[in-house]
């Protein structure tokens, strides 16, 4: 909400009409005296041999998953198999004029994407580049394999070769494949070729490719992003988050000189008239013509048009023409290919949802005959001449496929060997100081932003000399220290941007950014709109493509609305791309309170449920700098959970207070608080300071000496210290603000319990909140864990505490009458 | 003033609770509005004993002692004699817990305990119009039979037919013909009881066995015996109605009609809470029972259930320790109750006691059992006392060779089963037990026969 811009009562409230424009269709007509100007013979065979490949590609995949053998090889095939089979005159159309600048992105079915796109740069990129790629991919093991057999001294028929033998190896699930067959056959990528993750989340690269084109705009790098998706996404919310997202005003009217205007980004719908099953046109969606969708977002329409996928020319000529608009920075822009799939949406489909006359309508206009009648009518070549490239063809694809399904010559990684096989690409844990060595972006020096300077006047630690606590007003607090790390980072790392909602002018919405919009323009650090699915997803795309983000989620409620991005995007890609793609984002995620019950959950635990996340937690100010500059300087996503119950908390532990300078805390390493013999009390976040209480009262009124430990972080976690302890104590109290049930407590209380116990003198107790939604600001001492609840629990179930009559209850019989009713 | 104990019901698991809180110098009170002694003392375990003793002395002056050359003639049973002996030592023995409860400082307040609520330092109980308050808890408000919802049964119960073991007891005349509704301890040692002093007994059980879930072969063995004494058995059989005097049943037969003086109700038997208010502190209730933990603690921080109320096993001998561990959790010393080794024994002639697992049981549970069987006739004091006595005794082993369970039937296994409650309790195997020395000749050597078997 910059003040720039003025909301006008007279403006908004004027009666009018609003024209919407006209969106082409189909309008592609050259004859092919035009179109032999513009193309040559070779373009024209090789537009053909890049269509017959895919098909012949996709007739291999399906015969080895149905009929278990392919051109008299037997093979079975157990994985998906989304196939291409009748779409591949739209990929090679998409793919024949991009350059090796630009990024394909795609769904579950990319195979001929993926071919169309690899095709594409082993004709483009210099011969030279070609070889040290093959050279340096996996340090050359997937060229040993192809060069043996290849002895045309063709580099680009090399490539071809390797292109296959890669792409297959990763369908059959081989450590020779482009992911060591971890990624499959709807995640097959690709990046030295330009070929971006396509993505098994239908939708999915929508707010992913925005990011990476936000990483090409804001770091300036050429190219365009092509973002492939098919109709029945557009159904898909993340999809539409995409769309608004990358058509915000903002880069028109906010973003300064020289990044100023539009994305450069082709949102492509490879419209098949199916989702699945489902029509989209006349059964499951409204819009008729998915060209349309362009007229919602913007005053553009995005430029969107229908495009006849059957006519491979038609494609290319409208992602030349878009490519035009790109670089006059007017992009996003929008294309509806039309296409039509033969075969089922998967191999167990038998099409029971349309009829065989459509079918064979499509197939009557089949886009690789009609092209090659038209070459051989127009006289580019003759017919044998076609049959003999089918044929050698078919002959590579079974020459590679033997390759390819070979146990010999590409074996499957293998767990069994090195149980970390798989682990090992989980988190990469390098690192990364910064992702660029040019000189950051910025709007002043960081000595003179101007709560830099007022932070020199706060004081570093919660107590004063006589003991006494410093006033809110003066004490240097978490959001302080939060504002410190990031704000070090930004003119550090040149490629940090930081966005989301009401970051800018608002300065976030607990504070934490206050003042940064002084220093750091625009497109370094923006508000998103209320997007969260799209928010996480363009730091994806920011991070896979070679950026740093921080993105923020303003309640951890809304992790929800992010939920896909978070679990499957966030959390997957380093693994899925065995260890290829990095992904540096830090994902802000405040915990609130006093909101009720959308507002003031803690969802730490389900978020230390999905492999591949780092989740951080912490409760001083001390901590919170410590962790975020480590955060900002790893490789690893990292979702970092702040309490809204803090963020005015000033350092009550560490001696000395918060350093000015710069310092990290390891991620992994709980940190003992108050030392103690006969209790340990874990705690997790903002749950340190009832703990801390209780460990008081417990000294004083029972003299049970409690020692705390601030966890810190839940992933990743070392447990020497807390077992350290209880083999000390012999008992231990765990403690969070989330909800009881399927908390991440009984992760850390079942991990103790075996670690340590000859040690316990008692099960370890969990001190969470009910299995209930957080309720108004006043009942809030019934929700969230008080210090006198850790009382009650070491009363009930560790240590009787003499006359003590307890306000909760944590008995065994309430426990079991509670779960048997599922509260 | 606030006590520390407040205890509902002076049945075993109460007075017991009450008398070891009180030696541990806690302040006590205890509320019964009966007797003291509850269901046990006075219309239960201790009574029914009285009589069998009486019928068994009956019994072998009736005839049975003739196999060991004692004849007499003119033996006589007089009914209104026995019940008479019966309600003296009920006296004797309810005297003794009011004893045992004023030795142990406990206040005993008469009266029926309804509870109030809880309070700023525990609870608060409501009883002759006064309120009691106290740090803890314990509820042992016992059983009562349950009359089943059975057509004319309630107008039965009213009308003096149908009895529970309360009213039977009371019987001062016999009932010429009688009905035992449920084939379960109760309705075996009634039915024993009146076969022998001649009345005519049909048993009616809806189960295909009588005794509950204590050994089937066993249990055929038990009824067997009865058969031959004259008690009728109907298994498989469901009551459907009761008018006047008339029991109707059911089952694979069809449809039938009993006729009979009395009917002794002893289906089963249901915890007491609803009389005591549980909902004013959130008790948590199942099928009328209030669950507990192996502490005896229940869902109320500070409250404990004790004896039957509890619904777990319904004897004596398990209240009492129940009531011990929820009194040693209250003084801040750790106990838990095992359930594994509960002996529990049916007092007829024979008698039948088991402890643990049964076959069935085990093979219900999955475990993998050895079973030793031996005729107690391997005893040879049984051979002197028992003249073509059939007993046998059945000993449980799992894989690792402990001994998980043991029954006996055969006389006096009420008086030996302990001895197994041992082994089982503390999970004795063979090796273990055959270091023991049994006194000779006694029928407990049986014990040894079984365990040196398996060495």
């Amino acid at each position: 909400m910059p003040k720039s811009q003025f909301i006008d009562p007279a403006k908004v409230r004027k009666p009018g009409k609003l024209e919407l424009g006209s969106i082409d269709l189909n309008v592609y007509k050259k004859s092919f005296a035009e179109e032999k100007k513009i193309f040559s013979k070779k373009d024209f065979l090789a537009i053909y041999n890049n269509m017959q490949f895919i098909r012949e590609f996709e007739t291999m995949l399906f015969s080895v998953r149905t009929a278990k053998h392919y051109n008299g090889v037997d093979y079975q095939y157990t994985g998906p198999a989304h196939l291409y089979i009748g779409q591949e005159s739209a990929a090679v159309g998409m793919a024949f004029s991009l350059t090796d600048d630009d990024q394909i992105f795609g769904s579950h079915r990319s195979h001929g994407e993926v071919l169309a796109k690899g095709f594409n740069a082993i004709r483009n990129l210099p011969e030279k580049k070609l070889e040290q790629v093959m050279k340096e991919f996996l340090d050359g093991a997937l060229l040993k394999v192809v060069e043996k057999q290849n002895k045309t001294g063709d580099i680009r028929d090399l490539a071809t070769d390797f292109l296959l033998y890669g792409f297959m190896a990763e369908l059959f699930g081989r450590s020779n494949g482009f992911t060591r067959g971890l990624g499959n056959s709807m995640h097959v990528f690709f990046t030295p070729f330009g070929i971006y993750p396509n993505n098994a989340i239908v939708g999915g690269s929508g707010g992913i490719t925005v990011g990476a084109a936000l990483y090409k705009k804001i770091n300036k790098k050429p190219g365009i992003v092509v973002c492939n998706f098919g109709d029945g996404a557009l159904a898909r919310g993340p999809v539409w988050e995409a769309l608004n997202f990358a058509s915000q005003d903002q880069f028109f009217e906010l973003w300064e000189k020289g990044y100023n205007g539009g994305l450069p980004l082709i949102f492509n719908c490879f419209n098949n008239g199916y989702g699945m099953g489902g029509q989209t046109v006349g059964e499951t969606m409204a819009y008729k013509i998915a060209a349309r969708v362009g007229a919602g977002v913007s005053p553009t329409n995005l430029y969107s048009e229908r495009v006849d996928g059957y006519n491979p020319l038609a494609v290319i000529d409208a992602f030349k023409r878009k490519r035009e608009l790109l670089k006059a920075n007017k992009g996003p822009v929008f294309l509806d290919t039309v296409t039509y799939r033969y075969v089922g949406h998967s191999a167990t489909d038998s099409s029971s949802y349309r009829t065989m006359e459509e079918i064979d309508a499509w197939k009557a206009v089949d886009a690789i005959q009609a092209f090659r009648d038209k070459l051989v009518k127009n006289k580019v070549e003759k017919s044998d001449w076609f049959d003999a490239e089918n044929e050698a063809i078919r002959a590579r694809i079974t020459r590679i496929m033997k390759l390819a399904i070979d146990n010999e010559i590409s074996p499957r990684i293998d767990p069994a060997k090195d149980p970390d096989a798989i682990r090992k690409y989980m988190l990469s844990n390098t690192r990364i100081e910064k992702r660029d060595d040019r000189k950051p972006d910025v709007n002043t020096k960081l000595e003179a932003n101007s709560r830099v300077i007022k932070l020199k006047d706060k004081v570093r630690f919660a107590y004063d000399a006589n003991g006494k606590e410093v006033s809110k007003l003066k004490v240097f607090s978490i959001r302080d220290a939060l504002f410190e790390a990031i704000i070090n980072k930004f003119y550090t790392d040149p490629t940090l941007i930081a966005f989301g909602e009401d970051n800018r002018d608002w300065g976030g919405a607990y504070g934490v950014y206050g003042g940064l919009t002084e220093s750091i323009p625009y497109h370094r650090f923006f508000n998103a709109p209320i997007s969260e699915s799209a928010i996480v997803a363009a730091a994806v795309g920011y991070a896979m493509c070679g950026g740093r983000a921080i993105p923020e989620l303003m309640y951890c409620d809304f992790l929800g609305c992010a939920g896909d991005e978070v679990f499957n995007q966030l959390a997957k890609w380093q693994s899925m791309s065995a260890g290829v793609l990095k992904m540096p984002v830090v994902l802000r995620v405040s915990v609130g309170a006093k909101y009720g019950a959308q507002h003031a959950q803690d969802w730490t635990s389900l978020v230390a449920h999905i492999p591949g996340l780092k989740v951080c937690f912490p409760a001083t100010p001390y901590d919170a700098k410590g962790l975020m500059n480590a955060a900002l300087s790893g490789s690893d996503p990292v979702v970092f959970f702040e309490s809204q119950k803090l963020y005015d908390m000033g350092e009550r532990f560490h001696e000395g207070g918060v350093p000015e300078g710069y310092y990290e805390v390891a991620l992994g390493e709980p940190d003992v608080k108050r030392t103690g013999s006969d209790l340990t009390i874990l705690t997790v976040g903002a749950t340190l300071y009832p703990s801390i209480e209780a460990a008081e009262r417990l000294q004083k009124e029972y003299n049970i000496s409690a020692e705390v430990i601030d966890a810190r972080t839940l992933v990743p976690f070392n447990y020497d210290k807390v077992i350290e302890s209880v083999k000390k104590t012999g008992r231990i109290v765990l403690i969070s603000d989330a909800c009881e049930r399927g908390s991440h407590l009984n992760d850390l209380a079942s991990n103790i319990t075996r670690l340590a116990f000859d040690y316990l003198d008692a099960p370890p107790v969990i001190v969470g909140a009910p299995n209930s939604i957080s309720p108004c600001p006043e009942l809030e001492k019934f929700y969230y864990p008080q210090a006198s609840w850790i009382l009650d629990a070491v009363s009930e179930a560790i240590l009787p505490l003499p006359g003590y009559t307890p306000a909760m209850n944590f008995t065994k019989m309430e426990k079991i009458r509670r779960e048997k009713l599922g509260i | 003033m606030i006590y520390d104990v407040l205890i509902i019901g002076g049945g075993p698991a109460g007075y017991r609770a009450a008398e070891r809180a009180g030696h541990k110098k806690m302040s006590v009170v205890l509320f019964e509005e009966r007797s003291l002694g509850g269901v046990c003392l006075n219309e239960g375990c201790m009574p029914t004993k009285t009589l069998l003793y009486s019928a068994k002395l009956y019994d072998y002056a009736k005839g049975g002692s003739a196999h060991y050359g004692v004849t007499s003639t003119g033996a006589k049973i007089d009914h209104a004699a026995v019940v008479a002996r019966k309600d003296k030592v009920v006296k004797t023995l309810v005297s003794g817990v009011a004893a045992q409860m004023k030795g142990a400082k406990v206040t005993v307040v008469s009266a029926s305990a309804k509870i109030v609520g809880k309070t700023a330092n525990g609870f608060a109980v409501a009883a002759n119009g006064e309120t009691y308050e106290g740090r803890k808890l314990i509820i042992a408000s016992g059983s009562a039979a349950v009359v089943p919802p059975i057509p004319g049964l309630k107008e039965a119960v009213a009308a003096g037919v149908a009895l529970t073991n309360r009213e039977i007891l009371a019987l001062t005349k016999a009932p010429k013909k009688l009905i035992v509704l449920g084939g379960g301890v109760i309705g075996l040692e009634m039915a024993s009881y009146f076969n022998s002093i001649g009345s005519e007994v049909t048993v009616v059980e809806m189960m295909d066995k009588i005794g509950g879930p204590s050994d089937a072969e066993m249990c055929a063995q038990l009824q067997d015996i009865y058969t031959q004494r004259g008690v009728k058995f109907m298994l498989s059989t469901k009551a459907v109605g009761v008018n006047g005097n008339k029991l109707a049943v059911e089952n694979a037969a069809g449809k039938s009609e009993i006729a009979a003086d009395k009917i002794l109700v002893s289906v089963g038997r249901r915890a007491r809470t609803a009389e005591i208010n549980t909902d004013a502190i959130g008790l948590f209730t199942e099928r009328g029972a209030i669950p507990t933990d192996e502490e005896m603690k229940t869902n109320v921080p500070g409250v404990f259930a004790v004896g039957d109320v509890n619904g777990k096993s319904m004897l004596a001998h398990t209240a009492y320790r129940e009531a011990e561990v929820a009194v040693n959790v209250i003084a801040g010393e750790k106990d838990v109750m095992n359930y594994n080794a509960i002996p529990s024994v049916i007092y007829t002639n024979p008698e039948l006691s088991s402890v643990g697992e049964t076959e069935d049981s085990a093979k219900k549970k999955g475990l993998k059992v050895k079973v030793v069987k031996l005729p107690l006739q391997f005893a040879g004091r049984y051979i002197a006392e028992n003249d073509g006595g059939k007993g046998f005794i059945k000993m449980l082993l799992d894989q690792d060779g402990i001994i998980v369970g043991a029954c006996i039937v055969g006389n006096p296994s009420s008086e030996m089963i302990y001895g197994m409650a041992i082994a089982v309790e503390r999970k004795l195997t063979c090796k273990d037990m055959a270091k023991v020395v049994f006194p000779h000749p006694t029928v407990s050597e049986i014990f040894r026969e079984a365990v040196i078997s398996q060495i």
